[in-house]
């Protein structure tokens, strides 16, 4: 698992490429916990590039989610597709978080 | 290669297991998506036995892979079986996470055995000789 990331005005584009799985969740994890420690309170997570994902990786997910929520922020999610859309809509993520088509139209959408 | 994988119920298994299915799902020409429910599935009870199982009388888990067609209707399912030496414990029951809640009121954990239940297409489970039994099956185009 690769995470990317990248900055535009107050919101955080987190690119994630690779398997979200139990064996490398953490690192996806820890990585956010950093990034929130310094500063992060919106974030949008691209699963474009993500090939494969299991409970571990909407763990992280969620732990990420609760912590920006818990500070005010606010977490967008794009490009979902094959297993990973299959995941959110069986765990209900996908009614749950706010979910676009692309990272240009999660962007685009004011708070 | 063979049609049973034994394993230690550990996360480092996940890269054997993801190499075991890989290939035998290729060799028998199983849909992209079907393999990935198939490798969640088994990842999701894995993860399971190494939080929550008592290993210390034996930490392996055995995974057998077995293709079957109906003679009648030439239906194909992949059916596996799952056997592991721990407590009796029944996936199956597991009391259902509220896929509803908010953010705020979602629970942490939970979701694994949820999608045990959803992603295969049948799931039977059985108590036999001190070994938990799971047998799944995922239905497969037809050739």
């Amino acid at each position: 698992m690769q995470l990317n990331v990248t900055q535009k005005d107050d919101f955080f584009i987190l690119q994630v490429d690779g398997r979200m799985d139990a064996a490398n969740s953490v690192q996806f994890e820890n990585e956010c916990m950093a990034l929130f420690e310094n500063g992060m309170r919106c974030a949008v997570v691209d699963l474009g590039k993500v090939e494969y994902i299991s409970s571990a990786g909407l763990r992280g997910i969620l732990v990420l989610a609760k912590k920006l929520r818990s500070e005010h922020g606010e977490i967008r999610f794009c490009e979902l597709h094959g297993m990973v859309e299959e995941v959110f809509t069986i765990s209900g993520f996908n009614s749950m978080f706010a979910i676009y088509d692309s990272c240009d139209a999660a962007l685009a959408k004011r708070a | 290669m063979s049609d049973i994988l034994n394993l230690p119920a550990s996360l480092e298994s996940l890269i054997p297991l993801h190499k075991f299915i890989s290939c035998k799902a290729e060799n028998d020409k199983i849909p992209a998506m079907q393999v990935k429910r198939i490798e969640l599935v088994i990842e999701e009870l894995i993860v399971n036995l190494v939080e929550h199982a008592d290993l210390s009388k034996s930490s392996n888990v055995s995974i057998k892979w077995s293709i079957e067609t109906d003679a009648q209707t030439n239906k194909r399912q992949c059916v596996l079986h799952i056997h592991d030496w721990s407590h009796e414990f029944n996936p199956l029951t597991a009391p259902p996470p509220d896929i509803s809640a908010d953010i705020d009121h979602r629970a942490i954990g939970g979701l694994g055995l949820h999608f045990v239940r959803t992603m295969s297409d049948a799931c039977a489970y059985k108590r036999c000789n001190n070994t938990n039994i799971l047998q799944l099956s995922f239905n497969l185009p037809c050739e």
